[in-house]
């Protein structure tokens, strides 16, 4: 009778309702912008004038610019060790933190002091550490120790990598404390009676931790992606891109496109282009899950 | 406090060890380049170009008076707790009901949906700034807190549903059904069941909310254009010098100043947070 | 009796009313970092502008002569008051896009200051006011030729340019006997001071950003009679006979990485902090450095004196002489006469007539745009230094005032970081960067109905 009950409950009331609020919040504050990106990007608009036409330039000058597969690579890179990193030292933190030994809670306090750095302030500050000036301690360290000073933003390879470990510096609080809260969640009853049937440390992390922990992981991942794809900010304050370009992701692409050569148009496209991409690695993670939940 | 230190084990095995070395290692990753800012704001530009130590030789005051004098770090500060605290219950006034809705009911396109309303978070901020100006201004809502807010709700709401979504979706729902038998409306089994149950996962939420209101730049740039409304994340800048200006450690200054209160809201949300899940969440 | 008391309490509060508000109306003239002139006044200017020109600047002399200046204009305007809109330090294209943008809804200041290579951008999207009837031929005459380029338009004056800075070459003149003059000088000199004394040869902020045109193409491209925009703001500058010209840039500064004169540090250089905790640590022998910098190298280094003196920038040939010259204008963007006028009177008595810019040059630590004030004003007429500043401003030049400058700059930037970096050679790099100009132009030119 209750399950009866409760099939009924699902099926009846006004759902709408009750997301109502949020659907007018985006809709009334958010909605428009958004559509106008996505007519921007068929005109050839340009940032101070008001006047401009309809065409296909914007996406014609996107497509056909060579740098685009080289801005798509750097993206990828950038994004996904983002991603694995963040996800994989954020992981491997929250389960440290849960032993909860001496100096667990100055690790959460640490990792959420990164976290709560503006991306700008970001970039200011690994461009103060990479330094090769006086105030570089990375490679005042690194000649204390004999080596000779690495020119850390000098080189392509080298500065991307810089880029990435900024990034993951940042973002890795929010993986971690976004597992460390599930961790949390997970029934101590689980790992006793596993323990009781003889299961090692490790077999139960693979046969209940991960299991557990996987709908956290899943809005993790597509929340970080999100993010990633999105950071223009840390990079432009750290190599403005350079050298040569080897660290323009799209995002920064797009910022340039608009503030630095005004072209609305062309910005719109990059921005849609983003949400694709965004898109795309929800839908693939989802799919995964799906999957092997199978 | 003491009953807070009792409770750590002390090292006693190998294992243990290897471990809080490991703490070590995070604290010197995450907490080192910090301290090597603070020790950058303690520096005059003398010592910033002779031999870098971490602890300043002659450490000054100079560049904390700067940032106090010549740029107004505490009405930013005040400014950027006001958007977080209007965000965080905009967004949970919104957030909460609409997670509701997709925890207990069944609909069509329900997981459609939830993606639809995620694409809003995913598009270029960068980009949007241009149009929302143009927007804002049509609409009069320029150097309007309450423009911005609702921005911020609407950049944040996406996210925050997901989450507490799946945080209701943990709380069993024979708890809704004894509530309904007993005559509980919908609206009060969401206020005096589902919400007290998931308090932990709110104050996560609030958590999350209040970093990304409290990190956000280009938006509050553009639609925002008097200094004294300015929240930290723009005002910071006002430390920069301009291009001739040997500046690193006022920014250095800034930077720490404009991050303290954000450290100690969550260190305070920290606590609440972890005592509460503690405290016994329903699951376990 | 209650009445009595009521009267009298009624009348009590008119008078301190009454007081209040002549106190109110002594002191309502004031200068604050969000407002200058009388706070009760009911015709309010707003303008955009640098916090180094407000009284948040960090240096107290600049604080010192805005009190001053600003007072003695709100003074001789009782009825006006302008509420200050300060622009972020460093962010100038974030600053520059938000003021077009403010433009096009009718929302901007009424007047401006303007980074002069952005310029080009407000005079083509038709924002900016002319300001002719509003100063006199002998003001405008006394400006250096090349601001007149950005300055003014179809010989209509759009644009008060209120100070300026060279590039120099800086050099340790107790290690160096000949200063470099051209670019093997250059090289040599740097690769000397390496070998004999264990220091850094060359530095230059030639990283992505505005410096890497600023401080390191234009100047030798100029040089060499080069060219960036044609008829109609088309890019040139990879084309014809400019392009051998900035191939010969390009090649220049791969040879500084590739003969080891300059590290590899300065592919990542955008700005010059970094050089200067070189120069401070005795640690370096030629840099590239502004103006500015005399005053900076005798804060941070003993004896600079004897150390540090500037040359004009090193070129390809020895009797070649170009420089690049920076600074701020200030542009009138309301359509409302009475406005624009008291609009113009702020600017001139602040910084564009003779005197004003002789004070605020002196308290600012600024170079002068007009040559009357270094001829005749004894601060700069009587400083051997100035007058070599002054002498350098004969060989200026201005970035050119064209929407399409700041793509043009970036792609640059860009194309210099490639061959830096090794990803292609200068001829490819100039190459492709003249194809990416031509492409940004015709799409801008369709928009240009």
């Amino acid at each position: 009778m209750l399950l009866q009950k409760r099939a009924t409950l699902d099926r009846q009331g006004k759902w709408w309702v009750w997301v109502l609020p949020l659907l007018l919040i985006l809709g009334l504050f958010y909605l428009y912008p958004i559509l106008s990106i996505f007519r921007l990007s068929f005109t050839d608009s340009r940032v101070g004038n008001p006047n401009f036409s309809y065409t296909l330039s914007s996406y014609k000058a996107v497509l056909t610019d060579v740098t685009l597969w080289r801005v798509l690579k750097v993206t990828l890179i950038f994004s996904l060790s983002s991603v694995f990193f963040q996800l994989f030292l954020g992981l491997i933190t929250a389960l440290l933190i849960k032993k909860d030994l001496f100096g667990a809670g100055l690790v959460k306090l640490s990792m959420v002091f990164a976290w709560v750095v503006p991306g700008i302030i970001t970039g200011i500050m690994w461009q103060m550490i990479y330094s090769s000036n006086s105030w570089g301690i990375l490679n005042y360290v690194i000649q204390k120790l004999g080596f000779s000073a690495v020119p850390f933003l000098s080189d392509p390879v080298l500065a991307l990598t810089a880029a990435i470990i900024a990034n993951v510096w940042r973002g890795t609080g929010f993986s971690g404390i976004m597992q460390y809260a599930a961790l949390c969640a997970i029934p101590n009853e689980l790992y006793e009676s596993a323990k009781i049937d003889g299961a090692s440390a490790w077999q139960s992390f693979w046969a209940i931790t991960l299991p557990q922990l996987k709908p956290m992981l899943m809005i993790n991942v597509v929340l970080i992606t999100i993010y990633s794809f999105n950071t223009y900010d840390s990079i432009y304050a750290l190599t403005r891109g350079g050298p040569g370009g080897s660290t323009t992701v799209i995002s920064l692409q797009a910022y340039e496109s608009v503030f630095s050569y005004l072209q609305l148009g062309r910005g719109s496209v990059y921005a849609i282009f983003m949400t694709l991409l965004s898109v795309v690695f929800t839908l693939i993670y989802i799919r995964l899950l799906d999957s092997e939940e199978k | 406090m003491k009953l807070q230190v009792s409770k750590y084990k002390t090292a006693r095995t190998a294992k243990d060890t290897g471990v809080i070395f490991l703490y070590f290692l995070m604290i010197v990753f995450f907490l080192g380049p910090i301290l090597w800012i603070l020790s950058i704001a303690f520096k005059s530009p003398q010592e910033l170009f002779s031999t870098p130590t971490l602890i300043p030789r002659n450490p000054t005051l100079e560049n904390f008076k700067y940032v106090f004098t010549r740029t107004r770090m505490p009405v930013y500060i005040w400014n950027s707790i006001r958007l977080v605290i209007y965000t965080v219950l905009g967004t949970l006034a919104v957030a909460i009901p609409a997670a509701f809705a997709f925890s207990r009911f069944k609909f069509k396109h329900k997981s459609g949906m939830l993606l639809l309303i995620l694409l809003f978070q995913m598009i270029s901020a960068v980009v949007i700034s241009i149009p929302l100006f143009r927007y804002y201004s049509q609409l009069n809502l320029l150097n309007n807190y309450f423009g911005l807010v609702m921005v911020y709700v609407a950049i944040q709401t996406p996210f925050a549903t997901y989450l507490m979504k799946g945080v209701f979706d943990g709380v069993p729902k024979d708890l809704d059904e004894s509530a309904f038998i007993d005559g509980a409306t919908r609206f009060q089994v969401l206020t005096r069941i589902i919400i007290p149950v998931s308090r932990s996962g709110i104050s996560s939420a609030i958590i999350f909310i209040s970093i990304n209101a409290w990190s956000q730049f280009i938006i509050p740039f553009f639609l925002i254009n008097k200094d004294k409304m300015y929240p930290v994340a723009v005002g910071i800048l006002m430390a920069q010098g301009s291009f001739q200006d040997i500046s690193i450690q006022y920014v250095a200054a800034a930077a720490i100043i404009g991050l303290l209160p954000a450290v100690l809201i969550v260190l305070f949300l920290q606590k609440f947070i972890v005592s509460a899940l503690l405290a016994g969440s329903i699951k376990g | 009796m209650a009445k009595k008391m009521l009267v009298s309490v009624v009348m009590l509060l008119c008078l301190v009313s009454v007081v209040f508000a002549q106190a109110e109306k002594e002191d309502a003239i004031v200068v604050t970092e969000d407002y200058v002139g009388n706070v009760n006044a009911e015709k309010v200017l707003t303008v955009a502008i640098n916090r180094d020109d407000t009284i948040r600047s960090p240096y107290e002399s600049r604080v010192a002569y805005i009190e001053e200046a600003a007072m003695k204009w709100a003074e001789a305007h009782p009825e006006w008051g302008i509420e200050l809109k300060v622009l972020t330090p460093g962010q100038i294209s974030q600053d520059m896009a938000r003021l077009l943008t403010e433009a096009e809804q009718g929302v901007a200041p009424d007047f401006i200051h303007l980074d002069s290579f952005w310029v080009g951008n407000f005079l083509d999207a038709g924002l900016l006011q002319p300001i002719d009837p509003y100063i006199t031929q002998a003001d405008k005459d006394a400006f250096f030729d090349w601001t007149k380029g950005v300055t003014m338009r179809d010989g209509k004056q759009y644009a008060i340019w209120g100070e300026t800075d060279a590039r120099l070459l800086y050099y340790r003149k107790d290690l160096i006997d000949t200063p470099p003059r051209t670019w093997d000088d250059l090289i040599e000199a740097a690769l000397m001071v390496q070998d004999k004394y264990g220091i850094k040869g060359f530095l230059t902020p030639a990283g992505q950003s505005e410096s890497a045109s600023n401080e390191n193409t234009w100047a030798y491209f100029w040089a060499q009679g080069g060219e960036i925009f044609g008829e109609n703001s088309r890019p040139v500058l990879g084309e014809g006979e400019n392009r051998q010209k900035l191939i010969n840039v390009y090649a220049f500064m791969k040879r500084l990485i590739d003969t080891g004169a300059s590290p590899k540090d300065i592919i990542s250089m955008t700005g010059f902090d970094p050089i200067m905790s070189e120069v401070r640590a005795d640690n370096v022998g030629l840099i590239i450095q502004g103006t500015w910098a005399v005053s900076q190298i005798n804060d941070i280094v003993e004896d600079a004196d004897e150390k540090w003196d500037f040359v004009p920038y090193p070129q390809m040939d020895a009797d070649t002489y170009a420089n690049s010259n920076g600074g701020w204008t200030w542009a009138v963007l309301t359509e409302d006469k009475e406005k624009q006028e008291v609009a113009m009177s702020y600017i001139m008595s602040m910084v564009g007539s003779k005197d004003a810019m002789a004070a605020r040059a002196k308290a600012f630590n600024y170079i002068p745009t007009r040559s009357d004030v270094f001829e005749s004003d004894s601060y700069f007429s009587d400083d051997p230094i100035q007058q070599r500043f002054f002498e350098e401003l004969k060989n200026g030049h201005a970035r050119p005032a064209s929407s399409l400058y700041p793509t043009i700059s970036g792609l640059n930037a860009r194309m210099m970081g490639e061959v830096l970096i090794g990803n292609k050679t200068p001829a490819e790099a100039v190459d492709e960067l003249q194809r990416l100009a031509l492409v940004e132009w015709e799409e801008w030119l369709g928009t240009q109905n």
